[in-house]
């Protein structure tokens, strides 16, 4: 089943996926000398639908470029990294997540509908709906609502 | 003892490197005025973060008010979690626990801890003889 959404093949860019298969074993090395930039992700399945949640705290739903290619659905953020600007005199004691540019993609089953996807951006996890119908087209821009 | 004004004290039982655990990421900063603390806390609401101080103690719990399990959906891939969580920091002397503030905004939970104002940090100018 796991053909149905499938993640394009970049396993070590991700903290999450490799977190996944090493499960505890990574406790050693994460995350207390590494920030995270890739954010995590959850896939759910319903009837009818699946959902993608994306965990990507402090940005707004402007910041995010969600395209699809072909079969692939790319959830992509570039944004300049103002807060150094506004606390120039700060300094991190801590640094362990920082969303500020990443791009991460999803390869679609042929039986997910491309002019049925929303999205939408809510307590800092970006959600995409795709249904499930088939009706191939080649690229589409999805807005954030 | 000059850097470590902040330090959790207690985690939860999951602590460790897994994500789908219910310990948020943290950034903390420092500048002249005092700390900012910023909490991962993705799909929590205001109504579902309880920032707490009692004594020197300040507890940032999440607790979820609804129960999202729908039955007829099923976790294909699961990286992060919106457990409930529990996070305590012990407070230093010199954070002025009356001023301490916090706002939640899409999903990052910030907490500023400034410093007394007559705070005067211990220094001390050491001879080599």
């Amino acid at each position: 089943m796991r053909n149905l959404i499938k993640r394009e093949l970049r396993p070590f860019n991700s903290l999450a996926t490799f977190d996944q298969f090493f499960n505890n074993n990574a406790a050693g090395f994460w995350p207390y000398d590494s920030m995270m930039e890739m954010p995590a992700f959850n896939i759910i399945e319903e009837k009818d639908q699946y959902i993608i949640e994306l965990a990507v705290p402090g940005l707004n739903k402007d910041d995010f470029q969600i395209e699809i290619k072909d079969q692939l659905l790319t959830i992509k953020v570039e944004k300049e990294q103002s807060t150094e600007s506004e606390e120039n005199e700060s300094k991190y004691i801590k640094r362990e997540f920082s969303f500020h540019q990443f791009s991460r993609s999803f390869t679609l089953d042929k039986n997910i509908s491309k002019d049925d996807i929303e999205a939408s951006y809510e307590n800092g996890v970006l959600i995409v709906n795709l249904k499930k119908i088939s009706n191939p087209e080649i690229v589409k821009k999805i807005e954030i609502k | 003892m000059n850097s470590v004004i902040i330090r959790p004290v207690k985690f939860n039982k999951n602590c460790g490197a897994k994500l789908s655990t219910s310990t948020p990421l943290v950034n903390q900063y420092k500048n002249d005025k005092g700390y900012l603390i910023e909490l991962m806390v993705p799909g929590f609401t205001n109504e579902e973060i309880d920032v707490n101080l009692e004594k020197n103690i300040l507890t940032i719990q999440g607790i979820k008010s609804v129960n999202e399990v729908n039955q007829e959906s099923r976790m294909i891939q699961r990286g992060f979690s919106k457990e409930n969580f529990k996070l305590q920091y012990k407070i230093s002397e010199n954070i002025d626990n009356e001023l301490i503030s916090a706002s939640n905004t899409n999903g990052v939970l910030t907490i500023y801890l400034p410093l007394k104002s007559e705070y005067q940090p211990f220094t001390k100018k050491i001879e080599i003889k």
